[in-house]
C-alpha cells in the first residue's frame, strides 16, 4: 500500500468541510429519536462487529436515565443492589423512572432464563468503541502521511472536537460522574463522538473512497440516529437527544437564565461560557455563595452572573494599590488590591483582582480575584504570595498565559 | 523565538500546535500554575522517583471538572521527579537536557516552551478559611 503525501486538493477540503458541518448539525440536534431507527442500528454495530444482537433494549431520555438502566440490567441477580443503585439514580429523574425500572427488573427478573441472566450485562465498550478505533487509526495512519493525518485533525478538532467532544460530551460526563461514577465513560455519547468518528468518516472517504468500513459505517449510522448509548452482552441502554441545548456565540454552552442542556426526564446541567456550574451559580447568585465557593473558576462565573460591580459594591470593596501586571499579554493589564469587610471571607483577606493572560473566544480577557491574607498592602506582593515566592522573584515571570 | 516541533505534540496530546511559542529560560506562567528556575523556589524531592516526561506528564490532573496542565517532550528530552515544599505548592521539578525543549501545554491557555534547564512546576493558593490552592 503506498502512503499518500500529495496535499488535500479543493474539493477534497470541501468535503472535509461539508463532513464536519453536517456531524456538527447531528451533534447540537435536539429532535427526539426514532426509537425503532435507533434500535436498528445499533443492533446493525453489534452485527458488523461479528456480536449476537442484543435481546433487550431499553429506551432512556437522557445519559443518566441509561446509567440508570445499565445498573438494573447489570444487577438483576442482586436484589438489594439492583434496587438501590436504581433508586438512587432514579430519584434525580423527574419521571419515576425508579418506579419503572423496578417493575422492568421484576419482569426480566421473572421471564429471562438462568443463563442470559447470568450474561447479561458484560459491558463490550472495548470490542465495539475502542478496538474499532485503535484499528481505525492504525489503517488510516497507513494511507494517510502524518502530516495530512495532522492537517485533517486540526481541521475537524478546531470545529467538532472543541465544540461537542471538549464543551459538550465532557461536560455531561463530568455532570454524570458525580452521580453514576464508572458508567459514565463507557457510555457511547452519540454524535458527540463525532471528532473521532468524523475523522474516520472523511479520512476514510478522502483516502480510499472504494474501500467499505463497515463497522464504521455502523457506528456512523448510530451516532447518527441515537442520543447516546451503551452496549453490553445480551441487552444495549439507548438514550434520546437532549431537548434543550443553548450556547452562545462561538459554539460554548452557556445560558444566563436557566439549564443550558436538558433532557425530557428533567436531567439538566447549567453552563457559564462553556463551564459547567451548580444551579445557584445560574439562578441566585449571592455574594455569600460566592465567598463560600472553593473552585475559583466556577467562584469567577458566579460572580461575572452576580456582576463584578455589583459585588465590588456590595463588598463596600475600597482599592489600596493598582500596579501594572507582570508578563501580561495585554500591555496596560493592571493588578488591583482591595479591601473587603472581614464578614465575608471566613478569615480576614484582601482580594486581588487580575485579568485573566488567555483571551476568551470572543478576544476579550476575563477579570478574576483572589484572596490573599489581609496584611498585604502591595498587589505585586499579592501575586507573589499567591505564588509562595518574594516580589522580586514574581517581578522577573517572562512570560504569562 | 523558536518554531515548535509539531510533532512532539501530536503525538503526546493528539491535539495540534501550529503557532510559535516562545522557549524562555526564566519564570513563567499558566494560569494558576508556575514555573519557576531551580533556585528560584524552594522544592525538595522526597522520592526520587524520576521518570521521563514522554509521552506527557499531567502536573496538575484536572479531575472531571477542571483542566489538566499536561508537560509534553520528546523521548529523553526532559525528566520529571515529584516533589513538596512547606507551602504545599511545589508539585514536581522537569528537567530539560541540553539542546532539548519542554512544553507545558493546557487547552484554555497558550503553551510555554521550557529551554535546558531545572524547573520547578508550582500551584497557586489563595487565603480562604485556611489557605487553598487554586482550583480552577
Amino acid at each position: 500500500m503506498t502512503q499518500r503525501t500529495k496535499a488535500f486538493t479543493p474539493t477534497e477540503l470541501a468535503q472535509i468541510d461539508s463532513t464536519r458541518d453536517e456531524w456538527m448539525r447531528i451533534g447540537t440536534s435536539i429532535e427526539p429519536i426514532d426509537p425503532r431507527e435507533a434500535t436498528r442500528e445499533v443492533c446493525a454495530v453489534y452485527r458488523a462487529a461479528g456480536l449476537d444482537e442484543p435481546k433487550i433494549v431499553f429506551h432512556m431520555s437522557s445519559p443518566l436515565g441509561v446509567a440508570a438502566g445499565v445498573v438494573t440490567l447489570r444487577n438483576l441477580g442482586d436484589d438489594n443492589l439492583g434496587d438501590n443503585l436504581g433508586d438512587n439514580l432514579g430519584a434525580n429523574l423527574g419521571d419515576n423512572l425508579g418506579a419503572n425500572l423496578r417493575a422492568l427488573r421484576a419482569n426480566l427478573r421473572a421471564n429471562l432464563g438462568a443463563n442470559l441472566r447470568a450474561n447479561l450485562g458484560a459491558n463490550l465498550w472495548d470490542n465495539l468503541g475502542a478496538n474499532l478505533e485503535a484499528n481505525l487509526r492504525a489503517n488510516l495512519r497507513a494511507n494517510l502521511g502524518d502530516n495530512l493525518e495532522a492537517n485533517l485533525g486540526a481541521n475537524l478538532w478546531d470545529n467538532l472536537g472543541a465544540n461537542l467532544e471538549a464543551n459538550l460530551r465532557a461536560n455531561l460526563r463530568a455532570n454524570l460522574w458525580d452521580k453514576a461514577y464508572e458508567l459514565t465513560w463507557s457510555q457511547i455519547w452519540g454524535a458527540w463522538e463525532s471528532s473521532w468518528l468524523a475523522f474516520y468518516d472523511v479520512g476514510f472517504r478522502v483516502t480510499r473512497p472504494a474501500k467499505s468500513q463497515p463497522q464504521l459505517d455502523a457506528m456512523l449510522a448510530a451516532a447518527r440516529t441515537c442520543g447516546s448509548w451503551f452496549p453490553m452482552q445480551g441487552s444495549v441502554v439507548i438514550g434520546d437527544r437532549p431537548t434543550l441545548l443553548l450556547r452562545e456565540q462561538g459554539g460554548r454552552l452557556h445560558c444566563a437564565s436557566g439549564p443550558a442542556v436538558e433532557y425530557a426526564d428533567g436531567w439538566r446541567m447549567f453552563a457559564w461560557h462553556g463551564r459547567r456550574v451548580p444551579e445557584w451559580v445560574v439562578a441566585a447568585p449571592t455574594p455569600k455563595l460566592i465567598a463560600n465557593e472553593a473552585n475559583a473558576e466556577v467562584r469567577r462565573c458566579a460572580i461575572e452572573s452576580y456582576g463584578w460591580d455589583r459585588f465590588m459594591q456590595f463588598l463596600c470593596a475600597k482599592p489600596i494599590a493598582v500596579s501594572p501586571d507582570i508578563a501580561h499579554p495585554l500591555g496596560d493589564a493592571t493588578v488591583e488590591l482591595f479591601d473587603v469587610p472581614r464578614d465575608v471571607w471566613p478569615s480576614p483577606v484582601r482580594l486581588v483582582l487580575v485579568r485573566n493572560a488567555s483571551p476568551e473566544p470572543d478576544g476579550t480577557y476575563r477579570r478574576y480575584g483572589l484572596t490573599v491574607p489581609a496584611e498585604i498592602s502591595d498587589p505585586i506582593a499579592a501575586l507573589a504570595w499567591t505564588a509562595g515566592v518574594d516580589a522580586d522573584v514574581y517581578r522577573l515571570l517572562e512570560r504569562a498565559s | 523565538m523558536t518554531d515548535i516541533d509539531t510533532t512532539i505534540l501530536e503525538e503526546s496530546t493528539d491535539e495540534v500546535v501550529d503557532v510559535e511559542v516562545p522557549v524562555l529560560c526564566g519564570p513563567q506562567r499558566q494560569g494558576d500554575v508556575f514555573v519557576f528556575p531551580a533556585g528560584m523556589a524552594a522544592a525538595t524531592t522526597p522520592t526520587a522517583d524520576t521518570r521521563d516526561v514522554h509521552p506527557a506528564v499531567e502536573v496538575v490532573d484536572g479531575g472531571t471538572a477542571r483542566h489538566n496542565h499536561t508537560l509534553v517532550a520528546a523521548p529523553g528530552a526532559a525528566s520529571w521527579t515529584p516533589a513538596r515544599d512547606a507551602d504545599g505548592l511545589a508539585i514536581g521539578i522537569v528537567t530539560v537536557a541540553d539542546g532539548e525543549v519542554c512544553y507545558l501545554s493546557h487547552d484554555e491557555h497558550s503553551t510555554l516552551g521550557l529551554a535546558p534547564g531545572a524547573y520547578v512546576i508550582r500551584r497557586q493558593r489563595e487565603q480562604a478559611e485556611s489557605q487553598r490552592l487554586v482550583a480552577d
